[in-house]
């Protein structure tokens, strides 16, 4: 058993662990985190999505020994009023990825920039839709990215 | 499972040295998608490499391009002078695009 100090959600977060633990499990059983799910658990479609120092990873794949000192921020830290454009355009169907895409949508939202070198599509090929509901999602991420700009 | 994490490269290389049957892990990609289920078989001594920093590095000298071992996909696409330097390297690193609708 070690101790993990690390940031999460922007407060310090301690907490005991096996040195075998996923952080997706760390966050979810011992943190009372439930918003990250396990989908496919080896790193394939993206449901566990969360930002790891500030960039989406796949927490499924991440060993939590290894988060030590790092800022961690899971879907409980989204602002519902930023996920308004995915409900709009119906980027939920059954929601198995729903907070995996929530969380690269906000990223891709936070760094815009990122679209000079990579298409929508490309940014969120790393969260699989099982209801292949891809058009909703994508609309949803660009009409988010719209107001954006807007605002 | 127990997890030694050397800061330094020289470190890494010396509790190799003194535990030899101990397996170095950078990503742990394929670890994590076993020890949960099986951890009892893969109860052995790892040397994780994710803290040192010198194999991060990517370098560009004299026309060359260096890529540390724990370099990672995202952290080479990024990295300055790539896309001139090295367009070819480049995309090939990067994600096949998604599956279109037909």
């Amino acid at each position: 058993v070690i101790t993990l100090a690390f940031t999460l959600n922007g407060a310090p977060a301690t907490v005991e662990i096996d040195p075998a633990d996923r952080l997706l499990d760390v966050l979810r059983e011992r943190l009372g985190l439930t918003g990250t799910k396990e989908g496919c658990g080896e790193g394939e479609c993206g449901a566990c999505t969360v930002w790891l120092d500030g960039l989406p990873v796949n927490s499924c794949l991440v060993p939590a020994y290894q988060v030590r000192g790092a800022r961690v921020h899971t879907v409980e830290s989204l602002d519902p009023a930023a996920l308004e454009p995915l409900l709009v355009h119906g980027a939920t169907q059954c929601g198995a990825c729903t907070p995996g895409v929530a969380m690269t949508a906000c990223w891709i939202v936070g760094h815009p920039e990122i679209l000079a070198s990579h298409s929508l599509r490309e940014l969120l090929a790393g969260n699989l839709c099982r209801c292949t509901g891809y058009d909703g999602i994508v609309a949803g991420v660009q009409a988010a990215l719209d107001a954006g700009a807007r605002a | 499972v127990t997890v030694h994490q050397p800061g330094t490269l020289r470190e890494a290389l010396d509790l190799i040295a003194g535990k030899p049957e101990a397996v170095p892990v950078a990503g742990a990609t394929d670890l994590l998608v076993h020890w949960p289920a099986r951890v009892a078989e893969h109860d052995r001594d790892y040397v994780d490499l994710s803290r040192i920093a010198e194999l991060k590095a990517i370098a560009f000298r004299n026309g060359e391009l260096m890529l540390g071992a724990l370099a990672t996909y995202w952290d080479v696409i990024h990295a300055g002078r790539m896309k001139e330097g090295f367009p070819a390297t480049s995309s090939m690193l990067r994600p096949p695009p998604t599956v279109s609708p037909c």
